[in-house]
C-alpha cells in the first residue's frame, strides 16, 4: 500500500517537473543590448490605457503622443532647457508683427515612405486638423490661424491662414499677433504628417498605418496595449542607436514586477509607487512644467465673495499636503504660472492659517463658516488631495463636501457650470504663461470649463498680453499672475508636479523634453 | 424537444431586445457622453455639437435606438469612439481571449476541484478532507488581484517561469487561467464533496457495491455522474460569468479581453462598444443557458423526460 502510494507521489512529481521543464522555455519581454548581433532593444512600459491611436490630432494625452512622437515629428521642439529648437525647420520662424510667420524647412528630410517633406505637407497637415471630418480634440492648439475657425464651421474650404510660398517655405498667417505661436510649431498635436499617406490611410490612419520623419518607423501597434516601432536608418536627426522600441500599457503593479523580472528596460511610475524605489540608482525624478490648483465658481454662492475664495486659500496647508500626502514629491505652487514659465512669480510660501480664516469669514457674515462641495474623478490624484484638502478646511471651518465620479460624469457636471470648486491639473501644451492663463481665466477660452471666470479687466490684460512683444510681456504676466492669486484669489496654486521613472543602468541617452521622454538618441549599452 | 429550443429561441430575441433598450435607456441616462469626453479641451460649443452631430448623437432618442435595431440585424454595432475600429471587430478580438480564458478556467476547476471534492469526500473527517476543505475555504475567500498578484510575484518574477502579463505566446493564458480557476476550484470542490457525500449514501450505490463492480468506477460512472447536476449548474454560471468579461485579472495581466474592453467603453461613453458587448453578454447568457439545460437532460433522464411532456 505504501509503495503504491509513493508510485503515485512520483508519477505527481514528475508531472509537475515536466511542466516547469517545458514553461521554463518560455521568454519574457525582456530587452536586448544587441549582443551577438541580437538587435538592440529598449522596452518602456507605463500606464496607457488612452493609447488607443497614434493620430496626434485626435487625442492630447501622453498615452497617445507619446508613442505618436516616435514616428512623427512637429516644426520645432524643445532643447534640455526648455528653449525652442528647429527640427523640421532650418530656423526659428520669422516674423515682424507676431501676425506673419515663415518658416523654411529643411531640404531633403524623408518620411519613412520615401517621399520628401514639402511645404504641401505642412500645409494639408493644418487643413486636416481644422477639417471637421477629422473630429480632431485639439483645435483649440491654433486656432489663432486665420480661417481655421471658418474651416472648421464649414463656411470655408481651405486653410487660407497656412500657404506653401515654394517647396520648403511656409507661410502663416494669424487672425492677430500672437507672440508665442511659435510654441504652437512645437506642439506635438501639430505633429507634420505626409498628405499622400495619410489621405490614402483614412480611417486607418494611427491604426494600423501611421508615416513620419521621426527617429523610428511603425511597425505593430495594439490599442491599449502596445506599440513597436523600428529604426528609421534614414533620420535626418543624427544617428538611431535602437534597432527596436516598444511602448506597453500595464497596470502598474504588473509594471513595477516586469521592470523587476528585467523584462522591460523603463517605466514611468506614480509618485507612490516611486516610495518603494527612494534608494534605487534607476529611480529618475522629472520636475514636470505643470499645476495643480483649486479654482473656484464664482456663478456660485459663497465662493462668489472673495474673502471666502481668500478664507479657503488661508486654510490650505500646502506644505503638509505636498509633504506628508505627497512624499515630498511636488513643490508646493505660489503661482499660477510655473516655475520657468515666462511670467511666473517666485512667491514665499505662507504658512496655513486655519484660524485666521475662521476670523475672516466671521467678520464677513459667516460665523458659522460656510458649506462647499467639489466633484472629482475617483482614483485620480486630484481625488486624494481633495480629501486632504477636506480635512484642512475643516479646521477653518470649511465643510467641503468631496464627490467622486467616473470621468464622464465629472466633464459633464463641469461643463454644465455645476462644479463648486474645481481641482484641476494642467501640464503645458507649451511653454507660455497663455497657455496656463488665457486658456482658464479668459471668458473666449472658458465657457465648458468650471468656472467661467472670464472678468472684463483680466480678459483685456489676457488678450493684451497675446498681442505684445515678447520683451514686454514677463512683467504683464506678472500683473495678472498678481491679480488672479493675490487680489481676486481666483486661484490657489496647490503644487508643481513630479514625475518618476525608473531606467536600467545600461540604458543611455534618454532626456526628458517637453513632457514626454525622448528616445531618438536612447542607447542600450552593456555595463 | 424541438419545441423546447424553438421557445428558448423565441424567448432569447425578447430578451435581447429587451437588453438592448435597457443598455439604450441607461447609457442615455447616465451622465456625460462621448462628445464631451472627447473634446476635454475644446471650448467651442458649436465644435462640441458637430462632434456630436457626426458621431449622430444629435439625433432623437428613437432615431438613434431605431438606426442601432435596424442594424443590429446585419450584427453591426458600428465603430468605435475612441477605438476607431468596428465593435464588431474588437468583440472578435476580445471574445478571442475571452474565450480561451473562459475555457482554460473551467477545465482547470473541473479536473483540479472534482478531484479534490471526491478525494474529500472519500476521506470525509480525516486529514485530507480537513485539508482540503480549509484550501476551498482560503480559495473562496482569496480576492482574485491578491492572487493574481501573489502568483504574478512568485511565478513570473521570482521563478520567472511564466509571462507577467501579456499574451505574445500561449503561456501567457497560465498565470491568469490558475488565478481564476483556483477560485473556482475551491467552489467545485465543496459542492463535490457535499454532492458525492450525499450520492455515496444511496441504496443504488450499495447495490452497485453489492454487484462487485470495481470502485473506481462506482464513483466516478455511478456516483460522479449522479453528483453532476449542482457542479455543472456553477461551472456554466461561471462560464457565463468570464464570458461576459473576468475585468480584473485581464487588467492585471494585460489581456486585451471583453471585461476590459466594456469597462473602458463605459468610462469613456464609447455607445457602440457598450451596446455591442451588452448584445453579446447577452447573448451568451442566454445560449449558456439553453446549453445547460439540455445537457441537464443529457445526464439526467427525468429532466428530459419532463421536457418532452411540455
Amino acid at each position: 500500500m505504501k509503495n503504491k502510494m509513493q508510485k503515485q507521489w512520483l508519477k505527481l512529481l514528475t508531472f509537475f517537473a515536466a511542466v516547469t521543464v517545458f514553461l521554463v522555455g518560455c521568454g519574457g519581454k525582456g530587452g536586448s543590448n544587441g549582443g551577438d548581433g541580437e538587435p538592440k532593444v529598449l522596452k518602456y512600459g507605463r500606464s496607457a490605457t488612452q493609447m488607443t491611436t497614434l493620430d496626434g490630432q485626435l487625442s492630447t494625452t501622453a498615452d497617445v503622443i507619446q508613442p505618436a512622437r516616435l514616428v512623427a515629428e512637429p516644426l520645432y521642439t524643445y532643447d534640455k532647457d526648455m528653449n525652442l529648437t528647429p527640427l523640421l525647420a532650418e530656423d526659428l520662424p520669422k516674423t515682424e508683427d507676431n501676425t506673419t510667420y515663415t518658416v523654411k524647412l529643411k531640404e531633403g528630410v524623408k518620411f519613412h515612405d520615401g517621399s520628401e517633406l514639402k511645404a504641401d505637407d505642412v500645409v494639408f497637415t493644418f487643413t486636416r486638423l481644422y477639417t471637421p471630418e477629422t473630429m480632431s480634440t485639439n483645435t483649440f492648439i491654433a486656432d489663432m490661424i486665420k480661417g481655421a475657425h471658418a474651416l472648421l464651421e464649414g463656411e470655408a474650404d481651405a486653410l487660407v491662414g497656412v500657404r506653401a510660398l515654394d517647396d520648403y517655405t511656409v507661410e502663416f498667417e494669424l487672425e492677430d499677433a500672437y507672440a508665442p505661436f511659435p510654441y504652437v510649431l512645437g506642439s506635438e498635436m501639430t505633429m507634420i504628417y505626409p498628405k499622400e499617406a495619410t489621405e490614402k490611410a483614412g480611417a486607418d490612419w494611427g491604426v494600423t498605418t501611421f508615416v513620419g520623419t521621426g527617429p523610428y518607423k511603425f511597425d505593430e501597434f495594439v490599442a491599449a496595449d502596445h506599440f513597436k516601432a523600428v529604426k528609421n536608418e534614414d533620420y535626418h536627426g543624427g544617428e538611431v542607436h535602437l534597432d527596436e522600441m516598444w511602448i506597453y500599457n500595464m497596470d502598474e503593479n504588473t509594471l513595477a514586477m516586469e521592470y523587476e523580472a528585467g523584462n522591460i528596460n523603463s517605466a514611468l511610475i506614480s509618485n507612490k509607487m516611486a516610495g518603494n524605489y527612494a534608494d534605487s540608482a534607476d529611480l529618475h525624478k522629472i520636475e514636470a512644467m505643470g499645476i495643480f490648483e483649486v479654482v473656484f465658481n464664482t456663478a456660485m454662492e459663497p465662493l462668489n465673495d472673495k474673502n471666502v475664495r481668500k478664507a479657503f486659500a488661508m486654510a490650505v496647508d500646502k506644505e503638509a499636503l505636498v509633504n506628508s500626502f505627497l512624499q515630498g514629491n511636488a513643490t508646493p505652487a505660489t503661482s499660477a504660472i510655473p516655475p520657468k514659465v515666462l511670467g511666473h512669480t517666485d512667491r514665499p510660501l505662507t504658512p496655513a492659517d486655519p484660524e485666521g480664516a475662521k476670523k475672516l469669514l466671521a467678520d464677513n457674515g459667516y460665523p458659522d463658516g460656510v458649506k462647499i462641495s467639489t466633484w472629482v474623478i475617483e482614483g485620480n490624484e486630484l481625488a486624494d488631495a481633495a480629501v486632504v484638502l477636506q480635512e484642512q478646511l475643516s479646521k477653518a471651518g470649511i465643510d467641503m463636501e468631496v464627490n467622486l465620479v467616473d470621468r464622464a460624469t465629472y466633464l459633464d457636471k463641469r461643463n454644465a457650470g455645476e462644479i463648486q470648486t474645481v481641482f484641476r491639473n494642467w501640464y503645458k501644451d507649451y511653454p507660455d504663461p497663455d497657455n496656463f492663463l488665457y486658456t482658464f481665466f479668459h471668458s473666449n477660452a472658458t465657457p465648458n470649463r468650471t468656472p467661467d471666470w472670464g472678468k472684463p479687466e483680466t480678459d483685456e490684460l489676457l488678450s493684451e498680453g497675446r498681442r505684445l512683444p515678447m520683451e514686454k510681456r514677463e512683467a504683464h504676466y506678472e500683473k495678472i499672475d498678481k491679480i488672479l492669486v493675490e487680489d481676486e484669489v481666483a486661484t490657489v496654486p496647490l503644487y508643481y508636479p513630479v514625475f518618476h521613472y525608473l531606467m536600467n543602468e545600461n540604458i543611455e541617452g534618454i532626456v526628458y523634453v517637453d513632457g514626454l521622454l525622448d528616445f531618438t538618441h536612447a542607447n542600450v549599452v552593456s555595463k | 424537444m424541438k419545441k423546447y429550443i424553438r421557445s428558448r429561441l423565441i424567448q432569447t430575441l425578447v430578451v435581447l431586445i429587451g437588453v438592448t433598450l435597457l443598455t439604450f435607456i441607461m447609457v442615455n441616462v447616465a451622465p456625460g457622453d462621448a462628445a464631451t469626453v472627447m473634446t476635454e479641451k475644446i471650448t467651442d460649443q458649436a465644435a462640441i455639437d458637430r462632434i456630436n452631430a457626426q458621431l449622430g448623437l444629435d439625433k432623437p432618442y428613437f432615431v438613434q435606438y431605431f438606426l442601432f435595431l435596424r442594424n443590429l440585424v446585419f450584427f453591426d454595432f458600428g465603430t468605435s469612439y475612441f477605438k476607431y475600429k468596428p465593435v464588431m471587430q474588437l468583440i472578435i478580438e476580445g471574445f478571442r481571449v475571452t474565450g480561451t480564458l473562459a475555457v482554460t478556467i473551467i477545465l482547470f476547476a473541473l479536473v483540479v476541484g472534482l478531484a479534490m471534492g471526491i478525494m474529500a469526500a472519500l476521506n470525509r473527517g480525516k486529514f485530507w478532507d480537513q485539508l482540503i476543505m480549509g484550501l476551498s475555504t482560503l480559495g473562496m475567500a482569496l480576492p482574485s488581484f491578491l492572487l493574481a498578484i501573489l502568483l504574478q510575484y512568485i511565478f513570473g518574477l521570482k521563478m520567472q517561469l511564466l509571462p507577467l502579463s501579456g499574451l505574445t505566446s500561449w503561456q501567457g493564458y497560465v498565470l491568469p487561467s490558475v488565478t481564476m480557476g483556483m477560485i473556482c476550484a475551491a467552489e467545485v470542490a465543496r459542492l463535490t464533496r457535499t454532492s458525492m457525500l450525499d450520492v455515496l449514501g444511496q441504496d443504488y450505490m450499495r447495490t452497485a457495491t453489492a454487484k462487485g463492480i470495481s470502485r473506481q468506477r462506482i464513483i466516478l460512472v455511478h456516483g460522479l455522474k449522479n453528483a453532476l447536476i449542482p457542479i455543472l449548474t456553477f461551472l456554466g454560471n461561471s462560464f457565463k460569468a468570464i464570458l461576459g468579461g473576468a475585468v480584473l485579472v485581464e487588467t492585471v495581466f494585460g489581456l486585451n479581453g471583453i471585461g476590459r474592453l466594456l469597462v473602458d467603453a463605459i468610462m469613456q461613453r464609447d455607445t457602440p462598444i457598450i451596446q455591442g458587448v451588452t448584445v453579446y453578454i447577452a447573448m451568451i447568457f442566454v445560449l449558456v443557458n439553453l446549453g445547460i439545460d439540455l445537457f441537464y437532460g443529457l445526464i439526467d433522464p427525468r429532466i428530459r423526460l419532463a421536457k418532452d411532456n411540455d
